[in-house]
């Protein structure tokens, strides 16, 4: 997945695990950008009666590097707290929930942002509201109104919202993890001699009818940027205080100390499937500045070298190119220091030589008006990677990128196999049965707990 | 427990400069100077002597690089190198207390229980009780070598005190 349960540690630790992040310029606001990071994965909508929360015990952050040092300049962060109206029924809620403030909402949660900038840090909003989880027809009726009163305008060109909405991204999980079964490529798959099916087939989305919870924040680009870097990078995480303990008396833990990062999130993938096991907790802790560290496997990445022998002489250029160990240029300027201008015609998101893991956006490029699931492949500068939207097809898009179909952008001598540009896990926009919306936060509708996964909801009023 | 509190006040009052330089000299010359008599106290002498132990350790490890650090983000929660050492002698009466209840060191609450309150109480005859909010926890690392985290609040100090280590030790012990 992008980075749900992407490794050992943080996959016991859901509350904490970042699993997507986007960063877009506004398409309905184009002098703002809109910064989501989604966290809780994989979140079953039935799931009562405590239904799934942010974490009062973590520090989330959603960061800005805005000279390319791979170091945050402008951070966001956002604590929670959770307040219960009645300790003695078991219900989530004890009634209709029809507002925010409804006192039916017995389980409840507040949060305050915090901007940091170098030594600065200043409280724009506190006690913000959270929507609750949707639950069903009589829990959480107009759910849309709910939600949308826990939109915030907090002055100052900044809008924030934090709650449960769909999952909207999309992948088959069951083919990738299944030895990059891909379904549409299965007969070309060596399948090891095993009886499977060899006949091509669509994806399946393994993340539909699923739920995430999500920090949505939009800022004024001016906000963001520093004159004459137009580029930014943008990665979320989440802290923990360093020790904790099991307060038998009070049964909870407790936690002191100082905050320490156990979940980063920039490009998609990159800790799921570029980082190796052993490396991935570690990865974790660290900021982008020391991604250099990790920057071998970038340049050498074990996917590369498993699709040729997975999928027998459909890559042989991608063979050849691994057998000559050449590093990869091109995967490097994708995702660790932005693509440099001269490769694509009129475009870059450069932020400099600091090898860093970030999610960059070059914000002088408006939206488009007619996007392209495939961004910058397929000719929509306005999508991943440069930065992301929340559509964006980045399964594939990585997918491709890995087995070199960029590459010859940056090593004319290079030819990518033909398959290159095809290799998919098969999956679009459409395959999410809550749809992204055109407005803040952008994400769909959450799942409903009584609807889902089968029965059909009625259509859900414009939110 | 009794009998070592007492000792300890007798130590306290009858031994305080010559305390104060002891813990600047040789820990053997410091072990003559209280004498093999009253040794076994020592640790809980040091506990009680927060004001000295606190400052010898935080000056001795003043440039070290395992001093309590906390993310950028939480700068405005820094607490300042005297709040620092406020927080120190803190960290030390919590780990002093949850010695004598015998609590595990890994990590300890600040919650009081009967089984300390006479030490705490005793204690704050000499020291008055900073107010700390929320748990603080202690984590040695090397009982051996007195190897020490603290954590309160955001913060995180680490110490080397071999005192300390071996009096928590032998609570659990």
């Amino acid at each position: 997945m992008s980075s749900h349960r992407e490794a050992p540690e943080i996959s016991k630790d859901p509350v904490a695990d970042s699993t997507d992040v986007y960063a877009f310029v506004s398409p309905d606001k184009p002098d703002t950008v809109t910064l989501i990071a989604n966290y809780i994965p994989l979140q079953e909508p039935a799931g009562g009666p405590n239904f799934y929360e942010f974490g009062d015990d973590v520090l989330y952050g959603i960061h800005i590097d805005n000279n390319g040092d791979g170091q945050a300049d402008i951070s966001y962060e956002f604590r929670f707290t959770t307040q219960v109206l009645d300790e003695n029924t078991f219900l989530y809620n004890t009634g209709p929930i029809e507002a925010i403030d409804s006192p039916n909402f017995n389980r409840r949660q507040f949060y305050d942002l915090t901007v940091v900038s170098g030594h600065s840090q200043r409280t724009v909003g506190t006690n913000l509201a959270c929507p609750p989880c949707n639950i069903g027809p009589l829990s959480t009726p107009n759910y849309n109104t709910v939600a949308g009163q826990a939109i915030h305008n907090l002055g100052n060109g900044i809008t924030v919202f934090a709650g449960q909405r769909a999952e909207a991204f999309y992948v088959d999980l069951g083919s990738i993890f299944d030895l990059a079964d891909l379904r549409p490529f299965e007969a070309l798959h060596t399948t090891f001699g095993l009886p499977v099916t060899l006949s091509a087939a669509p994806g399946v989305n393994d993340t539909n009818d699923l739920n995430v919870h999500s920090i949505a924040i939009q800022v004024p680009i001016s906000a963001v940027t520093i004159k004459g870097h137009p580029s930014i990078g943008v990665w979320t995480t989440a802290s923990r205080q360093s020790a904790t303990f099991w307060d038998e008396d009070n049964g909870q833990n407790v936690s002191s100390g100082p905050f320490r990062q156990v979940s980063r999130l920039g490009n998609p993938l990159v800790n799921e499937v570029i980082n190796p096991m052993g490396k991935k907790d570690l990865w974790n802790t660290l900021p982008p500045s020391d991604d250099k560290l990790f920057a071998q496997y970038v340049a050498h990445p074990e996917l590369a070298a498993l699709l040729p022998t997975l999928y027998p002489g459909v890559f042989p250029n991608l063979a050849a190119l691994v057998k000559a160990g050449t590093a990869r240029a091109d995967l490097e300027a994708i995702l660790l220091t932005g693509i440099p201008s001269g490769i694509i015609p009129g475009f870059t998101n450069y932020t400099g030589p600091v090898l860093a893991d970030m999610l960059r956006l070059n914000t002088s490029i408006p939206p488009t008006a007619k996007p392209n699931i495939l961004g910058l492949i397929g000719g929509d500068a306005a999508g991943f990677p440069n930065g992301r939207r929340v559509f964006d097809d980045v399964v594939t898009v990585e997918i491709r990128a890995i087995a070199g179909a960029i590459l010859p952008l940056v090593d004319k001598t290079y030819t990518a196999d033909a398959a290159a540009g095809e290799i998919t896990d098969g999956l679009t926009p459409a395959s999410v049965s809550s749809p992204t919306t055109g407005t803040f936060p952008y994400l769909g509708e959450p799942y409903s707990g009584y609807y889902t996964p089968d029965a059909t909801p009625p259509a859900p009023p414009a939110f | 427990m009794g009998e070592v509190c007492l000792r300890s006040v007798y130590h306290r009052r009858h031994m305080h400069h010559t305390r104060l330089y002891s813990l600047t000299c040789h820990p053997d010359h410091k072990k003559d100077m209280l004498g093999s008599k009253y040794s076994k106290y020592s640790s809980t002498y040091n506990l009680l002597k927060m004001p000295g132990v606190a400052f010898a350790v935080g000056d001795a490890h003043a440039n070290q690089p395992w001093k309590g650090s906390v993310m950028p983000s939480q700068d405005a929660n820094r607490p300042s190198e005297q709040a620092r050492r406020l927080s120190r002698r803190s960290m030390l009466r919590g780990a002093a207390t949850a010695g004598a209840a015998g609590l595990a060191v890994t990590a300890i609450g600040s919650a009081a229980s009967p089984a300390f309150a006479a030490t705490s109480q005793t204690q704050s005859h000499s020291v008055p009780a900073p107010q700390v909010a929320g748990p603080i926890m202690v984590h040695v690392r090397d009982a051996k070598s007195g190897d020490i985290e603290v954590f309160s609040g955001t913060s995180k100090t680490r110490l080397r005190d071999k005192d300390l280590a071996a009096r928590i030790a032998r609570a659990i012990g």
